[in-house]
């Protein structure tokens, strides 16, 4: 036997397995024993832990398993398996694993690669053989079943799965909007892209239309105007600028109106004047004003001379004084009224000074009377406080200091008796000159009073003494004024009286006047006809074309121009607005057209921009188109590999192992493939009739225990049909259901594999008899085989025993060949 | 040719049995059946094929089957007996009493164009395994689907998706997105300039 063989298992206080055992495995085939309980499972657990450093049908629930690998009551364990030889060049001869409630410490043999397909295709656990059968049981389930997945997982399609499902998006529009969230913003890019190019059409359409309406009129319109020749009329091909240009230069018609305008305003102007001359009748009677005038002027004269004369010597009188009142020609009355009010105005002025002095000359001569008066008094007074009564006070103030010095009858000044007197006691005597003198103090003192009164009095007579005398005159004023005022007076009272004389004298100067105005009037008429004339022919030869002399007067001629002249004006005026009309008329014109273009350049641009969006979904068409076909060809390819791994190999191996272990069952198991090539690959299981003839489920046709058998086949078969990555098979008391027949024929097909598939084979069983039995079927025949069996107990103390015996070749005499 | 015949010929063209000489000897005893026969390559099985005819005795076939495997365990053997019931139906308590002691094969007299293929079926566990073709020799999904791909899906999109594959769908799915996603993007990306 070539290949690397499991070679031992040392195992500590590993789940049931309390204690330290070892179990030497260096055979090619191990069988366990023990009952249930003691731990065969748990020696395929650890053999499973040793070489992949997981149990895979725990651990599809999570990690949890690893805090319960410790035997009760013990502080952890460990496990460590060895092998022959490294399962490939440089590989790892032995593996191991530390646990304990809080530590797992694995250090596997294989890889994460082959030790998946070790726990997959090696290792038949008794929880996984249960997982076949349930695959049957769920087999109706349509869709994908567990099976089909089971078997999808087997076959390793899941990268023709991942093809199938991963492009599945292509086949349908809204899934790959769904996939590819911008797809659906390109559609729509596209969409309105399309919606403004229509748009953007019948703007277009209706832009040329709106032209071709306004190229008509303009046409009309240029005919209309004329003048230029064979109006121009505007086709596809006319240079619009130059026409515009052309439109724009031409002035003509702009100075023919302007001509035309002034035109009618001189008419207008020479009319106006015309009519402001002075009436016809104005310059008639020429020589009637002539004399009119001269008798205007000479009743003046007259007059002047005469009722005048007066007037004028009153006049000269006040002109003598008063120099800037007028002169009589200029006008009587003013000259008069202007002489009155100066010569009443003076009057009034003499008359005031003179009052004025008269005033000045009485106040005088009262505030002399105060003042000579005053003066009087004040000497009066003067003489009466000469006798230096001053001093009166004084000295009763002295005698009213002796009083308290006053004893007796004798004077304390001179020493002398007063007694001698005879006048009475000293002290009245004093007490006496002291009230005396007091009183005379008092009248002093209303005198002195009195004089400060009379001074007063006096300087302000003084004073306005000297101001009266400013207001009197000197004596030849007064004389003067007092002739002027009578004078003036005179002069008043004779102008009052001339007041009607004057009035004339205005009448005549006033109708002089008119007269004289006149007469310049008519003259000046007289010149402007004359200057005019030439002018207004001039004008209306102009504007009708023949001389004025045609017309029966000047009026009607003017009136035959003006009317003409208009009517120019207007037809000018109307054809200039028609110019405007067709210039903006034509601008329009250019822009719509260049609108249009713009238009179309945005179409075209547009056209371009869908154009890439079509190309891109064109893009992705093809995209879709090429996954379709891939997952097309995916999904043929992996009928196609079904149909042929399951026709070719596997049904024929399982068909193989299935009737080995059940010869005289009818109907065999079977994948049932898929009809229609194309279809989803939907694997399930049938049963054939061993004549060929499809028949029910497994389930339905076979027992329990060959569900078992075909479970346990479908294993071994898929064990076979991949290629030895290890040459090791693990199983774990497989035979549990299965009858004697079964068992005598899976210990053959067990020598088969272990001789010759060359399988390591190491099998767990529960069965003591089938213990004994497989011992004595799975002997070495021939020199190399080699047989381990091991019995795992416990001891009294509850430790587990490991009891392994080994079988070698011994030539068997029993039968002579 | 009877059933046992063709047992024998399965037997020793398919199986490398070798035929032993009629009686065979075990230890001194001699014992006879329709056939006998020994594996040659890797295995010691013994064989024994019985035919039951109408003059077979059920118990007789019974007691020389029980002598044959009790001879063997006083000589010690452990070759393993198989006993081959041929043309007749065996009755259940017969065989019940065989298998105690042997694997009993009851074949019978399969007939019809299948008989042979019945016969082998029966004996089969006798038979050497057949390493079939390995499912992996078969599972070379990529140069097949490149051969199954029509031309017009050849490019590089079936590049891009059979490396994702293995990744799983979600991978394809994200090749063929940013397949169709590019020329989108390519535009977008352009409109997106212009705005």
């Amino acid at each position: 036997m070539t290949g690397p063989r499991l070679k031992n298992l040392v195992i500590e206080n590993f789940r049931s397995l309390r204690g330290k055992v070892v179990i030497p495995l260096d055979a090619q085939v191990v069988l366990i024993h023990g009952t249930n309980g003691m731990g065969k499972t748990s020696v395929l657990s650890a053999l499973e832990l040793g070489l992949t450093g997981r149990i895979t049908h725990l651990a599809a629930d999570g990690d949890g398993y690893q805090r319960y690998l410790t035997t009760l009551e013990t502080h952890g364990g460990a496990i460590s398996l060895t092998t022959t030889l490294p399962l490939s060049e440089g590989g790892s001869t032995d593996g191991s694993l530390a646990f304990s409630d809080q530590r797992f410490t694995p250090a596997p043999l294989l890889g994460p690669h082959d030790g998946r397909f070790f726990a997959e295709r090696c290792y038949l656990p008794q929880a996984t053989l249960g997982r076949l059968l349930e695959i049957y049981d769920d087999q109706k389930i349509s869709g994908a079943s567990p099976l089909t997945l089971f078997v999808k997982e087997l076959l390793g399609l899941d990268p023709l799965d991942a093809l199938v499902d991963g492009l599945d998006p292509a086949f349908n529009v809204t899934r790959v909007r769904r996939i590819v969230p911008d797809y659906r913003r390109l559609e729509a890019l596209k969409t309105s892209l399309q919606d403004q190019i229509a748009k953007g059409d019948r703007a277009i359409t209706d832009a040329t239309s709106a032209a071709d309406e306004r190229r008509t009129r303009l046409n009309q319109t240029l005919a209309e105007i004329g003048g230029y020749g064979t109006p121009p009329v505007i086709a596809g091909t006319t240079d619009l600028a130059e026409l515009r240009a052309t439109l724009r230069a031409d002035h003509d018609q702009d100075r023919r109106l302007t001509d035309l305008t002034r035109q009618r305003s001189e008419l207008r102007g020479l009319l106006e004047r015309w009519r402001a001359l002075p009436s016809k009748d104005a310059s008639r009677n020429q020589a009637g004003k002539e004399r009119a005038d001269q008798v205007a002027v000479q009743a003046f004269a007259a007059w002047r001379s005469g009722g005048g004369a007066p007037l004028d010597r009153a006049v000269s009188a006040v002109r003598a004084v008063f120099s800037d009142v007028p002169q009589l020609d200029d006008d009587p009355e003013k000259s008069r009224a202007a002489a009155l009010r100066r010569a009443a105005a003076e009057e009034a002025r003499c008359d005031q000074l003179l009052t004025t002095h008269q005033a000045a000359t009485d106040r005088l001569k009262r505030l002399n009377e105060v003042v000579q008066r005053a003066t009087s008094r004040i000497k009066e007074l003067n003489k009466d406080l000469s006798g230096a009564a001053e001093d009166a006070k004084s000295l009763a103030n002295a005698l009213a200091g002796i009083v308290p010095h006053l004893h007796g009858e004798v004077c304390p000044v001179c020493e002398r008796d007063f007694t001698e007197q005879h006048a009475g006691p000293l002290s009245a005597h004093v007490a006496a000159k002291i009230a005396s003198l007091t009183s005379e103090a008092g009248r002093l003192q209303a005198l002195a009073a009195e004089r400060a009164e009379e001074s007063g009095r006096l300087a302000v007579a003084q004073r306005d003494l000297l101001s009266a005398r400013d207001g009197q005159l000197s004596a030849e004023d007064v004389a003067e004024l007092t002739v002027r005022k009578a004078q003036m007076a005179d002069l008043a009272r004779q102008l009052r009286n001339l007041e009607a004389t004057a009035g004339d004298g205005s009448q005549l100067l006033a109708d002089a006047a008119v007269a004289r105005q006149a007469l310049i009037l008519a003259r000046r008429r007289d010149e402007l006809s004359v200057s005019m004339l030439p002018e207004i022919e001039g004008a209306i030869q102009v504007a009708v074309g023949q001389p004025a002399s045609r017309y029966a007067d000047i009026d009607e001629a003017f009136g035959e121009a003006m009317r003409l002249t208009d009517a120019r004006v207007a037809e000018a005026e109307r054809i200039a607005a028609l110019r405007v009309v067709v210039l903006s008329e034509l601008d329009g014109y250019i822009r719509d057209l260049a609108q249009i273009e713009t238009r179309r350049a945005e179409n075209a641009r547009s056209g371009a921009r869908v154009q890439r969006a079509e190309d891109a979904l064109k893009a992705v068409e093809t995209s879709r188109g090429q996954a379709k076909k891939v997952s097309e060809a995916a999904d043929a390819v992996r009928s196609e590999i079904v149909k042929k791994v399951f026709s070719t190999s596997l049904n024929k191996v399982w068909r193989d192992l299935f009737v080995r272990l059940a010869p005289s069952e009818q109907f065999v198991p079977a994948f049932k493939l898929p009809d229609d090539p194309g279809g989803k690959v939907e694997a399930v299981l049938e049963t054939l009739h061993r004549s060929g003839k499809a028949s029910g489920s497994p389930g339905a046709m076979l027992s329990q225990g060959n569900l078992n058998t075909a479970a346990l086949t479908l294993f071994l078969a898929l064990n076979l049909s991949v290629p030895v990555r290890m040459p090791w098979l693990v199983l774990d008391d497989p035979v549990q259901s299965m009858d004697d027949v079964h068992i005598a024929q899976f210990a053959a097909l067990l020598r088969s594999l272990s001789k010759g598939m060359n399988r390591q084979i190491i099998i767990a069983v529960h069965e003591r008899a089938l213990f004994d039995y497989l011992i004595l079927e799975l002997s070495p025949a021939f020199v190399g085989d080699s047989l381990i069996a091991v019995e795992i107990t416990r001891n009294f103390e509850g430790d587990a025993v490991a009891t392994p015996r080994a079988f070698g070749f011994e030539d068997d005499r029993a039968i002579a060949a | 040719m009877s059933t046992s015949d063709r047992v024998v010929e399965i037997l020793v063209e398919e199986g490398g049995y070798r035929a032993l000489p009629r009686p065979f000897n075990v230890g001194s005893q001699a014992f006879d059946f329709t056939h006998a026969l020994v594996a040659g390559a890797r295995a010691n099985d013994l064989v024994i094929v019985i035919e039951l005819r109408g003059d077979t005795a059920d118990d007789v076939v019974v007691r020389k089957v029980l002598a044959l495997t009790r001879a063997l365990d006083v000589l010690r053997s452990k070759r393993p007996v198989t006993a081959v019931l041929t043309s007749g139906q065996a009755r259940s308590d017969t065989i019940q009493s065989i298998s105690k002691v042997c694997r009993v094969l009851p074949v019978g007299a399969p007939t019809g164009p299948d008989a042979t293929d019945a016969v082998r079926d029966w004996i089969s566990v006798l038979l050497p395994l057949a390493q079939p073709p390995p499912v992996d020799t078969m599972l070379d999904w990529e140069a097949e689907l490149r051969v199954a791909a029509p031309p017009a899906a050849v490019g590089a999109l079936i590049d891009a998706v059979i490396v994702a594959a293995p990744r799983g769908k979600d991978a394809v799915e994200e090749v063929l997105a940013n397949d169709i996603g590019r020329a989108v993007q390519a535009v977008l990306d352009q409109e997106g300039d212009r705005q």
